[in-house]
C-alpha cells in the first residue's frame, strides 16, 4: 500500500530544525518532521526551589504544552516520558542544587509528536550547553491494518494503525533503547521489526542533528578561528 | 538567579538619559517599531510573530458544539493565553504578576469584544450546532510588548484559518472533510491591532512606541490603543500608572494610525506568502 | 582551519595519536607525557574520553590538555574569572550579587580597595559591580571580590557607575576579553570609550556621550556572528552614520 504522501515505508518526512532562536531561554531548538513541529526551551542550570533542590545533583523538570487547549493528563504523561528519557543522560551531578527546566511547546501535531519532542529537547539541551552523556534521538513506527510497517507516521496513518511504537536511543551506545512506547495490538515479530526500523531511522536523525549542530558551532567559532 | 529581577540602576538611569536626548538604548527612534516578522502556515490557522526579541505563536482551531442557550444562533469564540516559562524563567509560577493577567485579558478583549469575528456566521443549525472557534496564544519569548505581538499573531492566525465546509439539508448538517471539499475562511468583520506606548519621566512626558522588556521595567505608565484598518478605535487601555494628559493620547493615536497600516500590510503579505 | 574538529555529546575522543608521538620521541618519560588533562566539555568514562557538550575540540600538545570550546548563555562560576554583577540584596557582612549563575554570589563588604570596618562602600540594591570570582565550586555559593586581595589594589574592579550594561552570549564575552577582539579594536580607532567585560555574558560600556555609548553597545552586540573583516566593516558603517 502506498502512503498518502507517497513516501517509502521507511522514509522520514522532511526534517527541519533551528537552534537558539529564543533569546530568553538558555538554549532552544525547533524540530520539525513534515507538519509536526515542536519548540523546546531550556533554562539551566538555574537556582532550584529550596524544597525541591537535591544536594548531590540537578533536578530535571519538564513542562509540555499542547498546541490546542490547556494541558491534560496526556500531556502530563508526555512530560514524565521526556523527563525519564533525559534524566539519566544529563550529567546532573556536575551541577548540584540546581534546576534544569525543559519547556516543550507543540507547534503543530501531525503524528509522531513524542519522537519530535524528544529530538527537539535533545537539540535544545546541546544548545544550552547542558552536559550530556550522549545525544538522544527518537523515531516512531506504525503497523497499519494491512500489516505493513511505516516509519514517522502522520496523524492520518496513526489513526488507521493497529499499533504505534516510539523508541529513543542514545548515540553511540548499543545498549538498547532509553525509551519505548508501544500502543495497540501487535506481535513480537512486529515489535522487533519496528525496533529495527526505528533504530535505523534514529541514525538518520542523528546525522541530521550533527549537521545542524556543526553548522551552529562553525558559525559561532568563526572569530575564535580567525 | 534566573527569575525576573528588575533592571540595574545604571540601565534605568542610562535609558532615561538617552530618552531625554530622544534616543533609545537599542538605537531606535522613539516612534520606531522593532522589526516585525509574521509567518503563517503550513497548516491553516497557525501564525508566528516575531517582534524584535519577542516571539508569539497563535493557533486557531474549531469544533462543532452546542450553542449557549441564550444565544442559539451564535458561534462561540474561546480565547486562551498563558505565559509559559518558555517565555522567561519563572513566568508561569504563582508569582506571575497581575500585569501578565492584564496582557491576556487585553488581547482577549480586543479580539472577542470588538466583534472582529462574525459569530452568527459560525452557526450551523440554530440552537443545535455551532462552530466553536478556539484561539490559543503561546508566548515563546518575552522581549517586551507582548500585547502587540499577541494581537497581531491572533488576528493573522484567524485570517489564515479555514474551517471545514458545511451543507445543511433541513435538519441534517453535513460537515465535509477538508480533503473532499475546500475549507472556507472565517467571516471577519475587521482586523483590530494593538499599538502600545510606554511613558517615562516623573510627569510621563517622554514616550516610546513598542517598548522593550527593559523599557517596560522602567516605564511609569503604558497605553495601548487598538485600531482597525478602517481607522476606527476598537479599544483603549491605560492600566494604571501615572496620569497622562489628553494631548499625549491624541499624539499616540496619530502615531498608531500610521503603524496600524504598516502592520496590516505585513499581515497581508504574510497571508499571501503562505498561499503562494 | 581544515583540521577543526567539532564534537557532540557522546562522541569518543581519540587522544591516542598524541600519546604515541610522545612515546616514540621520549620513551623514558612516557609516564608523565601520557597524562591527559581534561578541560571543559570532556569526561572520562571507563577507558575512553568522551565529549559532554558540543563545540570545537581543542588540544595543547605541550601540556596534553584537551577541552571543548562551545557557546552557551548560562554562566557557571569559575575561580579567577572577571564578572559583571548586580547587587540584589544586602546582608550583615556584605552583599548578594546576581552574576547570572544558578546561585547568587556573595560579595563581602571588606572585599574592596581600602575598605576597613569603619570605612566601607555602601552599595544600594541595583548597583552594578565588576568583580573577580574567588570561590566557585558546585556545593557552595560563589564568592566574588572587587579588589585583588594579594595586593589590596582595585585593579579596575569595583562599582560601575554611569554607562550602560547589556547581556551577550558567553562565547562573545570570552572573545571580547581577548585584547585583540576585532570589534573593540575597530571601535577604539574611531571613538574613545571604556569597557568592562564579564565572562558571565555581561558587558558594561561608557563613553563621553549617550549616543556613543549606544553605538558601542550595539556594535558589540552585532559582532556575535561576524568575523574580523566584517566587524571592521560594520563598525565603519556605524561610525559613518553617526
Amino acid at each position: 500500500m502506498s502512503r498518502p504522501d507517497r513516501r517509502e515505508a521507511s522514509q522520514l518526512r522532511a526534517l527541519n530544525c533551528s537552534l537558539g532562536q529564543l533569546n530568553r531561554a538558555d538554549g532552544s531548538a525547533q524540530f520539525s518532521a513534515g507538519n509536526t513541529s515542536v519548540v523546546s526551551g531550556i533554562y539551566g542550570p538555574v537556582e532550584a526551589k529550596v524544597y525541591e533542590e537535591k544536594l548531590d545533583r540537578a533536578v530535571v523538570e519538564v513542562k509540555f504544552r499542547p498546541d490546542i487547549g490547556a494541558p491534560t493528563t496526556k500531556d502530563k504523561w508526555m512530560e514524565s516520558a521526556i523527563r525519564n528519557t533525559f534524566e539519566r543522560e544529563i550529567l546532573a551531578h556536575l551541577h548540584p542544587r540546581t534546576l534544569v527546566q525543559i519547556v516543550v511547546q507543540l507547534r503543530e501535531g501531525d503524528g509522531s509528536v513524542d519522537s519530535a519532542a524528544i529530538n527537539a529537547t535533545s537539540l535544545a539541551l546541546v544548545d544550552a550547553g547542558i552536559p550530556l552523556k550522549c545525544m538522544v534521538t527518537a523515531a516512531t513506527c506504525a503497523v497499519l491494518s494491512d500489516d505493513t510497517t511505516v516509519v514517522d507516521p502522520t496523524q492520518e496513518e496513526i489513526d488507521a494503525a493497529r499499533s504505534t511504537h516510539t523508541f529513543a536511543f542514545a548515540s553511540g551506545s548499543p545498549t538498547g533503547p532509553l525509551y519505548v512506547d508501544s500502543r495497540g495490538e501487535f506481535t513480537m515479530d512486529e515489535y522487533n521489526h519496528c525496533y529495527d526500523l526505528c533504530a535505523l531511522a534514529t541514525e538518520r536523525v542523528l546525522a541530521f542533528m550533527r549537521t545542524a549542530i556543526e553548522g551552529k558551532v562553525t558559525k559561532e567559532a568563526k572569530i575564535s578561528a580567525a | 538567579m534566573g527569575a525576573e529581577i528588575g533592571p540595574s540602576n545604571i540601565e534605568a538611569a542610562f535609558l532615561l538619559e538617552a530618552l531625554k536626548k530622544g534616543t533609545r538604548v537599542d538605537g531606535r527612534g522613539i516612534y520606531d517599531y522593532r522589526t516585525l516578522k509574521i509567518s503563517c502556515g503550513p497548516t491553516y490557522g497557525l501564525a508566528e510573530v516575531q517582534l524584535g526579541q519577542t516571539r508569539v505563536l497563535a493557533r486557531v482551531s474549531c469544533e462543532v458544539t452546542r450553542p449557549f442557550p441564550d444565544r442559539p444562533t451564535e458561534g462561540i469564540v474561546l480565547f486562551n493565553t498563558e505565559l509559559s516559562s518558555m517565555a522567561g524563567f519563572g513566568l508561569d509560577s504563582s508569582r506571575s504578576s497581575t500585569q501578565e493577567v492584564a496582557i491576556s485579558r487585553m488581547v482577549e478583549r480586543v479580539i472577542k469584544q470588538s466583534r472582529a469575528i462574525d459569530a452568527e456566521a459560525l452557526c450551523i443549525l440554530a440552537g443545535e450546532k455551532v462552530w466553536t472557534v478556539r484561539i490559543d496564544v503561546h508566548f515563546l519569548d518575552h522581549g517586551g510588548n507582548l500585547i502587540d505581538a499577541a494581537s497581531i499573531a491572533a488576528i493573522a492566525a484567524l485570517r489564515h484559518f479555514r474551517r471545514p465546509d458545511v451543507t445543511v439539508d433541513g435538519e441534517e448538517a453535513i460537515i465535509h472533510d477538508v480533503r473532499e471539499r475546500n475549507p472556507v475562511p472565517l467571516s471577519i468583520h475587521h482586523t483590530p491591532i494593538c499599538v502600545t506606548f510606554g511613558f517615562f519621566g516623573s510627569a510621563g512626558d517622554m514616550l516610546v512606541l513598542d517598548p522593550t522588556l527593559l523599557e517596560e521595567q522602567v516605564q511609569v505608565s503604558s497605553f495601548t490603543i487598538t485600531l482597525n484598518s478602517h481607522r476606527e478605535i476598537c479599544a483603549l487601555n491605560k492600566a494604571g500608572g501615572i496620569p497622562l494628559s489628553p494631548d499625549q493620547i491624541q499624539r499616540c493615536t496619530q502615531v498608531a494610525l500610521a503603524k496600524v497600516d504598516e502592520v496590516n500590510e505585513k499581515i497581508q503579505l504574510a497571508l499571501k506568502a503562505s498561499t503562494a | 582551519m581544515a583540521s577543526v574538529k567539532i564534537v557532540l555529546p557522546g562522541d569518543i575522543i581519540d587522544t591516542r595519536r598524541e600519546e604515541e608521538d610522545t612515546a616514540q620521541q621520549e620513551p623514558n618519560v612516557e609516564d608523565e607525557a601520557t597524562v591527559i588533562r581534561l578541560g571543559p566539555g570532556l569526561v572520562q568514562s571507563s577507558e575512553s574520553v568522551s565529549a559532554v557538550t558540543a563545540g570545537v575540540l581543542h588540544s595543547n600538545s605541550e601540556t596534553n590538555r584537551w577541552w571543548v570550546a562551545g557557546n552557551k548563555r548560562r554562566y557557571v562560576a569559575a575561580v579567577g574569572e572577571p564578572v559583571v554583577g548586580v547587587v540584589v540584596a544586602r546582608h550583615g557582612e556584605g552583599y548578594r550579587v546576581d552574576i547570572g549563575s544558578a546561585h547568587d554570589a556573595l560579595l563581602p563588604q571588606l572585599a574592596f580597595e581600602g575598605a576597613t570596618k569603619r570605612n566601607k562602600p555602601n552599595l544600594a540594591v541595583g548597583t552594578v559591580v565588576y568583580g573577580r570570582v574567588v570561590v566557585a565550586n558546585s556545593v557552595m555559593d560563589p564568592e566574588i571580590e572587587c579588589f585583588n586581595s594579594n595586593t589590596g589594589k582595585s585593579e579596575g574592579y569595583g562599582e560601575l557607575s554611569e554607562g550602560f550594561m547589556f547581556k551577550c552570549s558567553l562565547g562573545l564575552a570570552r572573545r571580547l576579553i581577548d585584547t585583540k577582539a576585532p570589534v573593540l579594536a575597530a571601535l577604539g580607532n574611531g571613538v574613545p570609550f571604556e569597557v568592562a567585560v564579564g565572562v558571565n555574558g555581561r558587558v558594561w560600556v561608557n563613553a563621553e556621550s549617550v549616543a556613543t555609548t549606544i553605538l558601542v553597545a550595539n556594535a558589540i552586540r552585532n559582532s556575535e556572528y561576524l568575523d574580523a573583516k566584517q566587524c571592521r566593516q560594520m563598525v565603519k558603517e556605524l561610525l559613518e552614520k553617526q
